[in-house]
């Protein structure tokens, strides 16, 4: 069933029941009305009767109702004044009709009488009659109008939705990036037209990113393949130095390393992503940090810069406990890494935050891009390119909010959840 | 000493048989789900070494086997699924260790040997080369009974020279087994040298009848003086 027939049937059903009700109310409104002027009516007429009574000696009995208009009968008791609607035979008429007939009570002489006058209501009720006729006719007249109004202005007003719909149907991610333009000014379809867009433009990113990210890391392979096949072409050929032939059995195991932590690190990215994790569990931040820091002494002493661990509060966290490690060890060591000698390594752990400060080159990174993968500052380092982009794939996992930036240093900072900034309390 | 690889890959199956072999263990091997249940119906091994995914069946399945006969102790899993699932079923199931694949030639070694030792010398955790013992319970060195003080990691290094004993350890492996997995760039391995260098100062200080040899290019070997 379509949106417009159904919405037209729920409708027309409300509008009949409505409109019944009014009807009928509107009926006994009037037809009370009708009745109060009729009993006035009457009323005069009594009293008309009653006046001529008095000024003579004698009251005249009247027996034919229908003949006189009224009659005056001879009662018994006292009569109160009360209206009935009744049928009666018309002489003049000459069939019987339909009458408002009042009956009342007066004395005269010590002797109690019995007056009745009625009127003919057969105007009345036509006029009612027409009413009602009126009253459906209107109804049907409601009902066409809205039908109408239906089918051709809500046809139109719904264009937009059937364009947005045809435009989601016919989209692609592989070609086009974002849906036509629907113009409108309903605000529903504004709406939809945005989350459509909204959509599209997510996938679209995700779609572009993985399709760059298989790029790279095919690249990625290809570079140490090609050298190491490159390096046992050149052994093959050489004399027979041994010295020069165990370096390059040296430089090619030295590629197949970085060739099986680049694929650890790409298998791990998927895990993470296909969140293969299953049991987080409260890990302390704070503890991991400092015993992170602790590992790392003997690289950073290597490499001659300061690396220090500040903690000066809790920080806990519901996750996986070896990827929490993980997390913290790339940071750290990311820090020890892209350092200069004589330089230092600032890891400080308040309530809810974790931030690791390192010098290095004294220009600020793009910190849009830090966290993307293969995304190196510099080449000649032999890293993955993965280890920030493993970071932030397990801080996105649990809700953890990392970011970058620089102020003399450079600072990465992991944050829980709710946490804003600042060392509010958990 | 008696071990079964089953494994499917052949060309992996033999590098592992010839360097078991090197080290004087008898080697046998089962390259498929079934052959490997009838080899390990019929004979007893000191060691297996059990790949996960195998033609005709899940090497857990074998596990099972080998758990249902009693003789599920002394299993090493290699596997190239760096599943934390498959591990914890592995380790259930009885096996003593969990290797992933790609793994290097002296860390194999290393957990070979301490499987055997803890099977055969009935829980002893020492290990001898020339004057020099080392006990794994403690972590103590002695040289000629004099105790020799080592820091940390350099004991760790010294006892996998000695579970790799005159055999070639590559600085990644040293740098892995040593420092984890997160030695990863070329001015590391500096860095392992570095290390080495204390050490081989502290065992030739204290006389020990060893020495770690560089092995130019690629790592080093401990072997006797």
């Amino acid at each position: 069933m379509r949106l417009l027939d159904r919405s037209l049937l729920h409708l027309s059903m409300a509008l009949l029941l409505v409109l019944a009700l009014w009807a009928t109310a509107f009926f006994f409104v009037v037809r009370g009305a009708v009745l109060d002027s009729i009993d006035e009516g009457l009323e005069e007429q009594q009293e008309l009767i009653l006046h001529r009574v008095k000024q003579d000696s004698t009251v005249q009995i009247v027996e034919d109702l229908g003949l006189h208009g009224y009659a005056i009968l001879p009662a018994h008791t006292k009569i109160k004044d009360h209206y009935s609607d009744t049928l009666l035979y018309l002489p003049s008429e000459g069939e019987v009709e339909k009458v408002r007939l009042m009956t009342s009570g007066f004395k005269h002489d010590g002797q109690r009488y019995r007056l009745l006058v009625f009127t003919s209501t057969v105007e009345e009720d036509d006029l009612l009659e027409s009413l009602l006729i009126a009253l459906i006719a209107l109804y049907v007249a409601v009902l066409l109008t809205i039908v109408v109004v239906h089918n051709v202005v809500l046809r139109n007003v719904w264009k937009p939705f059937h364009a947005i719909l045809d435009h989601l149907k016919r989209f692609r991610l592989d070609r086009g990036r974002a849906l036509p333009d629907v113009p409108t000014d309903v605000r529903e379809f504004k709406e939809l037209k945005a989350a459509a867009d909204a959509l599209v433009r997510h996938a679209a990113d995700t779609y572009a990113n993985q399709r760059a990210f298989t790029e790279n890391a095919a690249h990625e392979l290809q570079t140490p393949l090609a050298i190491a096949i490159n390096k046992l072409e050149l052994l093959a050929e050489q004399g027979t130095d041994e010295q020069e032939r165990m370096a390059v059995v040296g430089e090619v195991l030295g590629l197949l390393e970085r060739l099986t932590r680049l694929n650890r690190s790409l298998l791990l990215l998927a895990r993470i992503e296909n969140r293969q994790f299953q049991a987080p569990q409260e890990v302390d931040l704070h503890k991991l940090a400092q015993e992170v820091v602790d590992e790392f002494t003997d690289l950073a002493e290597h490499r001659e810069v300061k690396l220090e661990a500040q903690v000066t509060g809790t920080f806990t966290a519901t996750m996986d406990p070896g990827l929490a490690r993980i997390l913290i060890t790339n940071l750290v060591k990311n820090a020890i890494v892209h350092n200069i000698p004589g330089g230092q390594v600032q890891v400080d752990v308040a309530n809810g935050t974790l931030s690791v400060r390192n010098t290095g080159r004294p220009e600020p990174l793009d910190g849009t891009r830090i966290f993307d993968r293969f995304h190196k500052e510099t080449t000649a380092d032999g890293g993955t390119g993965l280890g920030l982009a493993i970071a932030k794939a397990i801080a996105d996992l649990y809700g953890l909010r990392i970011a970058y930036r620089h102020d003399g240093a450079h600072v990465i900072e992991v944050r829980a959840a709710g946490n804003n900034g600042g060392s509010s309390p958990r | 000493m008696k071990i079964l690889v089953i494994e499917d890959e052949p060309e992996l199956a033999d590098v592992l048989v010839r360097s078991l072999q090197r080290e004087r263990y008898v080697v046998e091997t089962a390259a498929d789900h079934r052959t490997a249940l009838i080899k390990i119906a019929d004979h007893d091994y000191d060691l297996i070494l059990l790949d996960i995914m195998l033609p005709g069946g899940s090497g857990l399945d074998v596990l099972r086997e080998l758990k249902a006969l009693g003789k599920a102790g002394n299993v090493i899993i290699i596997s190239a699924k760096d599943s934390l699932d498959d591990k914890l079923a592995g380790l259930d199931l009885g096996a003593d260790d969990y290797l992933t694949k790609p793994f290097h030639i002296a860390e194999l070694n290393a957990r070979v040997r301490s499987v055997l030792r803890r099977k055969t010398l009935g829980g002893s955790n020492i290990l001898q080369a020339a004057n020099v013992r080392v006990d794994l319970d403690d972590r103590s060195v002695t040289v000629d009974d004099q105790p020799l003080a080592l820091h940390r990691k350099e004991f760790d290094m010294l006892t996998y020279f000695l579970l790799n004993k005159e055999r070639l350890v590559s600085r990644g492996s040293l740098a892995e087994h040593v420092w984890g997995d997160h030695a990863d760039d070329s001015d590391d391995l500096d860095f392992v040298y570095s290390q080495i260098k204390n050490l081989r100062r502290k065992l030739k200080q204290s006389g020990a009848a060893v020495e770690i040899q560089a092995v130019y290019g690629i790592g080093y070997k401990l072997v006797g003086t």
